[in-house]
């Protein structure tokens, strides 16, 4: 039979001081744990929401991100009749040229930058774009040198801001828009028109193509016709699997997330060791009358398993309460595959409050499970004598 | 004396839970010296001084992935103050694949050796290497982390320029200012120029000169020189340019040092609970110890000093135990790897011990004797696997060639941990001790803890 939960809630609250300082140092552990593990999913969800299955995106063969690639006009030419592109509103093929260009801008309040990516885009740049929203302003017009702005980069980079001139290629550009795009990296970008940007940085050909397939199986035919062609040596890939590649950039914040855990569960754990062993040292009398009145070692043992655990699901609880409050902060960090800035959002997703939870049980259970194992083998005859 | 070996006996007293305290503060100093080395690496290397100092990089002020026409060279050289310039592209190539990351210029080869002074190379190496187009000189570590030899032919796989070049080792230098240096692979410039149909275009220049109070003036002019052009230059330090890349990564001084203070605040909380409950048991002594004519102050002492050198000990643990690891790590993962299983050993050693102890019962039935042999066994491969895994993470990172290269604990950061450690110890026993030592003699003993 077990031993009521009530026995080690009294407990507990009799010793509110040990149990509070106890839960408290989960508490940090999970915090912390909570918080790192945000950062590492609002990069990784950022990354993995972008890119559409049905966007195919060519690019000069070898080259490992937009950013490197370039495709000459005459290739261009070739792409956009390929078979299996959509049409768009005015009838033509949707493939679009599309310039990436990286300049170095300051972040507010900071003297050194990071790279940020312009991409200058054709007629249905937004087109191909469901989660582009235009929230500021207007859109850009061609000729005109005008550029939009996410809204977490006009936020984050100085001189970003809707009516904000800035200086980058031949001259000063006016921010006209500001716009949002779902999660996605779009959100960490600058667009302009193509031919105004290649013109600008005196480009000669287009960075890459993009074009939106009819359906899946229309992707597999671009695909097949752009790699059989012998004048083009491209690469395809859809967008969805480009970004998809990326997400390991989210993997050193993991790992180091891990890593500090780890060592702070360690920490924490032999914490509510010595809070249990002391527990049991103290009630040690109490234990033997359990065993006497004919409780088994079993329920001895999950009882004080039990206590441990109830001591760090608050402290789980807490941890996950103080790691809430980051959850949509606005943060940016250079993804190496582009060597571009990605900005993007803590999450705390009820999934990884689930984490952290479980993560405190552990601790519990491993800083709770020895104690208790010691308390279930007592002997009758000397516990009741102590 | 004798109050210190009181002190000593009340810590030993209850040794488990010593133990586990001390554990715990040592675990945390680990974490805590590992950050502010990270912090301390990224943001205050140590080889800001002497020929780094004398250093300047030109890039567009666009941004490191633009390039300049190659003859901003000649402009450039002719800035009063330059000593010398040569071109430096990133070629960003892959060995291989992509797990196998290292730096790889392409360099001008001419006035090299000039720019890079602090590099060792012999001097026919040197002389072989500027001589033939298509070789490439190599920094040591490097070499023997890939087992290369003088004269073998690598293939790099460019990953931003659309060409493979083939290149023959011709030369290994050093650089004893900074061994993390050596994991670069320079070649020649005019052989990647050549592959790209000579477009003549050029990442950054790697600028040397005349001396260290010019060095501020002589960026200034250079940046002068292509001002208002469709190509203007940032000119600054290697420092600064370094500083540029790791303020790319965001606010990570912001993160390392909010997680540090997470840390150290969870110490106190572990040592603040263990030295309330010891001491909190011990109230009937404190009484005795007044009744037989202790002072206040003195009983003070004994409590705080008990809880200090507790703290100490984790801390010395911890932060000594740190820089130990990190050095073994280093010392042994790019030439004799197989020292891992010795690391991972010593891991395993104290787990499996730990799981011994802990396992300890009063009971002798067999049952319980086989839990504790399976959890001795399962402690030691838990350990073994902890430090197989840590020695090969840390190691795969430390000598990958980015900021943490030649990762290891400043002696500073030792100071300052045996410090936290010191203050932990101290406030986190001041409060249950003050009030232990102020109780009434006849309340005490009447206490029942």
């Amino acid at each position: 039979m077990a031993i009521p939960l009530k026995y080690n809630l009294r407990n507990l609250i009799v010793r509110r001081t040990t149990t509070l300082t106890t839960a408290l140092s989960i508490t940090l552990t999970v915090a912390v744990f909570v918080i790192l593990m945000a950062l590492a999913g609002g990069l990784q969800s950022a990354l993995t929401a972008t890119g559409n299955p049905l966007n195919v995106m060519i690019m000069r063969e070898g080259s490992q991100s937009e950013a490197v690639s370039f495709v000459s006009h005459e290739n261009y030419q070739i792409i956009r009749y390929l078979h299996g592109i959509a049409t768009d509103k005015s009838g033509n093929p949707m493939a679009d040229p599309e310039e990436i260009i990286l300049v170095n801008f300051k972040r507010i309040g900071q003297t050194q930058g990071s790279n940020v990516t312009i991409r200058g885009v054709g007629p249905d740049g937004a087109a191909l774009r469901p989660e582009f929203q235009l929230v500021e302003g207007r859109m850009f017009r061609p000729g005109m040198r005008e550029v939009i702005v996410s809204k977490q980069l006009s936020e984050r980079f100085q001189d970003c801001a809707l009516g904000d001139k800035i200086k980058f290629a031949k001259g000063y550009w006016t921010v006209v828009g500001i716009f949002t795009a779902g999660r996605s990296a779009y959100n960490s970008e600058i667009w302009t028109n193509v031919d105004d940007l290649a013109a600008d940085f005196d480009r000669p050909d287009y960075t890459e193509v993009v074009a939106r397939a009819t359906s899946p199986a229309a992707v597999k035919q671009i695909e097949d016709e752009a790699n059989n062609d012998r004048r083009l040596h491209l690469k395809t890939e859809t967008e969805l699997a480009y970004y998809q590649t990326q997400t390991s950039a989210a993997a050193p914040i993991k790992g180091f997330g891990i890593f500090i855990a780890v060592l702070m569960a360690v920490g924490a754990s032999f914490a509510a060791m010595n809070t249990m062993y002391a527990a049991v040292a103290r009630r040690t009398k109490e234990i033997g009358t359990l065993r006497a009145v004919g409780f088994s070692r079993r329920s001895v043992l999950f009882s004080f398993v039990l206590e441990s655990v109830v001591i760090a699901l608050i402290g789980g609880i807490i941890g996950c309460l103080i790691a809430l409050p980051v959850n949509g902060i606005t943060t940016g960090t250079t993804n190496f595959t582009t060597f571009s800035e990605i900005t993007f959002n803590f999450r705390v997703t009820p999934e990884l409050f689930i984490v952290g939870i479980i993560f405190a049980l552990l601790m519990g259970l491993f800083g709770g499970f020895f104690p208790a194992w010691r308390a279930s083998h007592e002997s009758i005859v000397t516990a009741l004598r102590s | 004396m004798k109050l210190l070996s009181l002190m000593w006996k009340n810590a030993l007293r209850n040794s488990r839970r010593t133990v586990l305290t001390i554990l715990s503060i040592a675990v945390s100093i680990f974490l805590i010296s590992t950050l502010e080395a990270i912090i301390s690496a990224i943001y205050h290397p140590a080889n800001t001084q002497g020929s780094a100092q004398l250093t300047l990089v030109t890039h567009r002020a666009t941004g490191i992935t633009q390039a300049m026409p190659a003859s901003y060279r000649e402009r450039i050289a002719a800035v009063p103050g330059v000593k010398d310039v040569i071109a430096q592209n990133w070629f960003g190539g892959q060995y291989i694949d992509a797990s196998n990351f290292f730096a790889n210029f392409a360099v001008d080869t001419d006035e090299f050796a000039q720019v890079f002074d602090e590099y060792h190379i012999a001097p026919d190496q040197l002389a072989a290497w500027k001589n033939e187009r298509t070789a490439a000189i190599v920094g040591k570590e490097l070499m023997d982390k890939y087992h290369w030899t003088l004269g073998q032919t690598i293939t790099l796989k460019g990953t931003i320029y659309p060409v493979n070049p083939e290149l023959t080792i011709r030369g290994v230098y050093t650089d004893p200012t900074d061994p993390s240096q050596e994991l670069t692979l320079y070649f020649h410039y005019d052989y990647l120029n050549e592959m790209l149909d000579e477009s003549s275009q050029v990442g950054s220049f790697t600028v040397r000169v005349d001396n260290a109070e010019d060095v501020p003036k002589v960026a200034q002019r250079i940046d002068a020189v292509f001002h208002n052009s469709p190509f203007e230059t940032k000119t600054e330090t290697v420092e600064a340019f370094r500083l540029g890349f790791v303020s790319m990564l965001g606010n990570l001084n912001f993160l390392l040092s909010a997680i540090s203070l997470a840390v150290v605040f969870t110490i106190l909380l572990i040592v603040g609970n263990t030295m309330a409950m010891s001491i909190r048991e011990r109230t009937g002594e404190v009484a005795v110890l007044k009744t037989l004519g202790f002072r206040r102050k003195t009983i003070l002492w004994l409590l705080v000093g008990e809880a200090l050198v507790v703290a100490l000990l984790g801390g010395v643990v911890g932060a000594v135990g740190a820089k130990f690891v990190y050095w073994f790590i280093q010392a042994t993962f790019t030439t004799a790897k197989p020292l891992g299983f010795v690391f991972a050993l010593l891991i395993a050693a104290p787990s499996a011990y730990g799981a011994w102890a802990l396992f300890g019962s009063p009971s002798a039935r067999i049952g319980v004797k086989i839990v504790r042999y399976a959890a001795t066994i399962l402690g030691a491969i838990i350990g073994f696997a902890v430090g197989i895994i840590f020695y090969m993470a840390v190691g795969g990172i430390t000598t990958s060639g980015f900021f943490l290269a030649n990762f290891s604990i400043p002696l500073l950061v030792v100071a300052g941990c045996l410090g936290v450690a010191a203050a932990v110890g101290i406030v986190s026993s001041i409060f249950p001790a003050l009030r232990a030592s102020g109780v009434k003699i006849a309340e005490a003993l009447r206490y029942v803890g």
